[in-house]
């Protein structure tokens, strides 16, 4: 499924971390849709030469239509969408974006909602929060970073929530005793990690150890592709071959080629990119994929994965 | 709108529903092929459509619009339950309430409008005389409550689907012309759940596929799809409920009376995202046709009978087919020489 | 109207398993439905509780474990209701019955009071006994163990389906011969 892209420009540019800049977009014309709290947008980076497109959480307020917010932290050894962001995007730009799609929502049956941020994954709890305190819901905010790098919004949050809000700069070794905090939740509370994988693992091992019910912990992984061995992709319905580069994910090498295949979060969780493998080893990378249907080699998500042979044979 | 709505006709007792030759040239038929398969049909349901179709707006306003909503009312003074809303809806209730009147009053501004100051919205609806002016998102403004008071506005059933889990619940819902399935029953189902009785389509993985499809649809993109199945006299509410009044009407269909009896049931269904709740709107417009109406055309006549003679014995139980199904096809063969 | 094969609604029963991380096991049955609980009730070693919904204390004679707690069907609503909302959330619950109208009453319940679904642990049914949904007119009927079965809310008689709602704890009933009033089937038990 091909996305219609909406067409916005970018009419504030502010640093909100060392590391950290927002960009603040507005519709070319008309209104924006208002979105749920969680929603994502993927932004089209024409980045010389080739096209990169990232997903971002959208951290404005959901029932705003004029316009959307979202950070970029600054990754020098990603494959340039970040550094593109940073360094070319100027104030008064056109970009091209998807319509809001959500993966991360709050469950709203929760009794009370536990929030992990670490760094720049307090994006989506932005959004969560507006509707969070419009709807009277019971919860907290844990937010972990590192002031030298991260730690956007860190007093207006202070200034929203007070001591709703656990905060924990590592930079003056203030660290949060998650295993602590997660045995004294009440029953019905659930959790929502945003951060680096190291966070999503600590507290998933936590909850399994200490037997939390898994559908209560929801977890958005910001993993975007990371570049790999070039290859090739023989693509037995189109008939098409692609060479895949060093720094390019294997759907974007098929959206340079023309090749449309249905993506959602670009990072390896929803499963909506998942494709068949005829021939060749797949390098999985993904979240989505059991361990059986890895080891199979049935499948692959070519948003993250890459081939550990030098070509992939795909059913596309 | 090219078709201005007619006076009231009925869908019970004296059955005075008509067709026009227009609602009969634009009327969905729904079979692609001579045999009928099920497949996960479901494509993009790009906004506009081609003009004057079905297809052309959101929500399709046609000639029965008032008959529709008449028999509506009808069905919800007897039935109160036929409506349902669970109170973590709300949210999603008030995203289609938004959807409906911003595309009414763009597609047919001779009938709808919709001023907004703020969160102060004024709706006038012309055909059914209606003006309010509430509060958007406080469902005590309103005279009546959110799925009712649009639910009453728009041809067709609604079900509002909560998105949670990968999974969508059927959480709220107006279902007064529904193709024999209860929402009083099915409330509260998951996907697969209410989709249990359908026979063959979870084996080939069809529902499957289809979950995964609906929960990444993102909003402003929706999609749609054709269902299908016979009804006999043009009876909109054709529900589990009422079935004890309908049901025999199955076996009054004679060689005689089929052309006039005997009608292709169409369910153009839309499924768009709510922005604000993250639920899926599910939209079930239903289209009559009398076989007698249908046959003028000679290619659907044609294929109708292929399509009626091949259907496989579990689909035919399962829509209700069986006590006329032999009389039907014996008289659809007149329009198909070569079979 | 003509009884599908299989139904995707109807409810599996895998096997019950004790998840040794977790802190607190709740045992909860209908009068005489224990004993299929019983050796998972001693299999366990973490804290755990035993609730029997229905059994007058005086009747327990040594069936039960020490400790047991007897509730009364009238109060089930409100005592488990509290209970569950103050439970850790390191939490199972562990349902056994004859109805299976009953471990659906509880899981809701559970649900309402802010459980996960992988914590609301269910024993297949014990006996064939359904709650029947009348399609037109709403009653629910408890211990319908055969079909057709005729409702007491409006007489007509209605084919039991193996369509399951979680919501109501209860199959569906729809006119058995509202096509040909002289339609009717032999009487069949469910299963």
């Amino acid at each position: 499924m091909s996305q219609t892209a909406i067409t916005v420009k970018v009419s504030n540019i502010r640093k909100v971390a060392p590391t950290i800049r927002e960009f603040t977009l507005t519709p070319v014309d008309g209104d924006f849709f208002p979105f749920s709290p969680g929603s994502h947008v993927v932004v089209e980076m024409p980045a010389e030469g080739k096209k990169i497109r990232n997903a971002y959480s959208l951290l404005s307020d959901p029932r705003d239509p004029q316009s959307y917010r979202i950070a970029v932290r600054l990754q020098p050894e990603s494959r340039g969408g970040s550094i593109y962001m940073h360094e070319k995007v100027q104030l008064g730009d056109e970009l091209i974006i998807t319509p809001p799609s959500n993966l991360f929502a709050p469950d709203w049956r929760a009794k009370k909602h536990l929030f992990f941020a670490g760094g720049v994954g307090i994006t989506p709890f932005m959004s969560y929060i507006p509707e969070m305190l419009r709807q009277n819901a019971d919860f907290e905010l844990y937010y972990m970073y590192r002031s030298t790098q991260t730690g956007a919004y860190i007093n207006e949050l202070k200034e929203m929530l007070s001591n709703r809000l656990h905060a924990y700069d590592s930079a003056v070794s203030n660290r949060a005793d998650i295993a602590k905090i997660m045995a004294e939740c009440p029953q019905g509370t659930h959790i929502y990690i945003c951060g680096p994988e190291s966070l999503i693992e600590t507290i998933l091992k936590i909850g399994e150890k200490t037997g939390w019910p898994k559908s209560h912990i929801h977890y958005e992984a910001f993993a975007a592709p990371k570049p790999g061995k070039p290859f090739v992709a023989e693509l037995k319905k189109s008939g098409k071959t692609v060479y895949v580069s060093e720094d390019q994910s294997l759907l974007e090498a098929l959206e340079a080629n023309d090749v449309e295949i249905p993506n959602l979060c670009r990072g390896g969780v929803c499963g909506q990119c998942m494709s068949t493998v005829i021939d060749g080893e797949v390098e999985h990378r993904d979240n989505f994929l059991s361990a059986e249907e890895k080891a199979s080699n049935c499948c692959i998500m070519p948003c993250v994965s890459r081939s550990k042979t030098g070509r992939l044979n795909l059913d596309i | 709108m090219r078709i201005a709505p007619k006076p009231i006709e009925t869908f019970r007792d004296t059955f005075t529903y008509t067709n026009s030759d227009e609602a009969i040239q634009r009327f969905p038929f729904p079979f692609p092929e001579d045999e009928y398969m099920y497949s996960v049909n479901i494509e993009p349901h790009t906004l506009p459509g081609p003009e004057g179709s079905i297809y052309e707006h959101l929500f399709d306003i046609d000639e029965h619009y008032l008959s529709e909503m008449a028999e509506r009312k009808i069905v919800l003074e007897e039935n109160p339950k036929r409506c349902i809303a669970m109170e973590h809806m709300d949210l999603a209730c008030w995203d289609f309430i938004d959807r409906a009147m911003s595309t009414l009053s763009v597609d047919y501004p001779d009938y709808f409008s919709l001023q907004k100051d703020g969160d102060t919205w004024s709706w006038e609806n012309k055909l059914l005389s209606i003006k309010d002016t509430f509060t958007f998102g406080d469902s005590s403004t309103l005279p009546q409550p959110p799925m009712e008071y649009m639910g009453c506005q728009v041809q067709g059933d609604i079900a509002l689907l909560d998105q949670r889990d990968n999974d969508l619940f059927l959480d709220a819902g107006v279902v007064t012309c529904p193709a024999d399935w209860s929402l009083a029953f099915d409330a509260g189902m998951s996907f697969s759940q209410w989709h249990g009785p359908v026979p063959l389509a979870h084996e080939a993985g069809i529902f499957d596929r289809a979950l995964k499809y609906l929960t990444a649809i993102p909003v402003g993109q929706p999609v749609r799809r054709l269902n299908w199945t016979l009804t006999i006299n043009a009876r909109m509410d054709t529900s589990p409920e009422t079935y004890p009044d309908w049901g025999h009407e199955r076996d009054t269909v004679t060689e005689e009376n089929v052309g006039e009896k005997v009608y292709l049931r169409v369910e153009l269904q839309v499924l768009d995202r709510m922005p604000r709740s993250n639920a899926l709107m599910f939209s079930i417009r239903t289209f009559l046709i009398s076989m007698d109406d249908l046959v003028k055309n000679k290619d659907w006549a044609r294929r109708m009978h292929r399509v009626m003679k091949t259907l496989p014995e579990e689909l035919i139980e399962y829509k209700g087919l069986s006590r006329y199904h032999p009389t039907l096809v014996t008289w659809l063969k007149q329009f198909d020489p070569e079979n | 109207m003509q009884a599908e094969p299989t139904t995707k609604s109807r409810p599996i029963y895998p096997p019950v398993e004790i998840d040794k991380d977790v802190a607190q096991h709740l045992f909860i049955a209908e009068t005489g439905a224990f004993s299929a609980l019983s050796k998972l009730y001693e299999s366990c070693s973490s804290e755990r509780s035993c609730w029997i919904v229905g059994e007058p204390e005086a009747n327990s004679l040594g069936k039960y474990p020490k400790g047991c707690h007897f509730v009364r069907p009238a109060d089930m609503s409100d005592v488990f209701s509290k209970l569950f909302s103050e439970l850790p959330i390191s939490s199972s619950l562990y349902l056994s019955a004859f109805r299976e109208s009953f471990i659906w009453d509880m899981h809701n319940l559970a649900i309402k009071a802010g459980m996960a679904d992988e914590q609301i642990k269910k024993l297949k049914p014990l006996s064939n006994e359904r709650r029947l949904f009348c399609t037109h007119c709403y009653t629910l009927t408890e211990g319908v163990t055969h079909t057709p079965f005729q409702c007491p809310g409006c007489d007509r008689l209605l084919l039991v389906r193996d369509h399951f709602s979680r919501n109501h704890g209860a199959y569906v009933g729809v006119q058995i011969n509202a096509e040909d009033p002289n339609d009717i089937p032999e009487t069949q038990e469910l299963n």
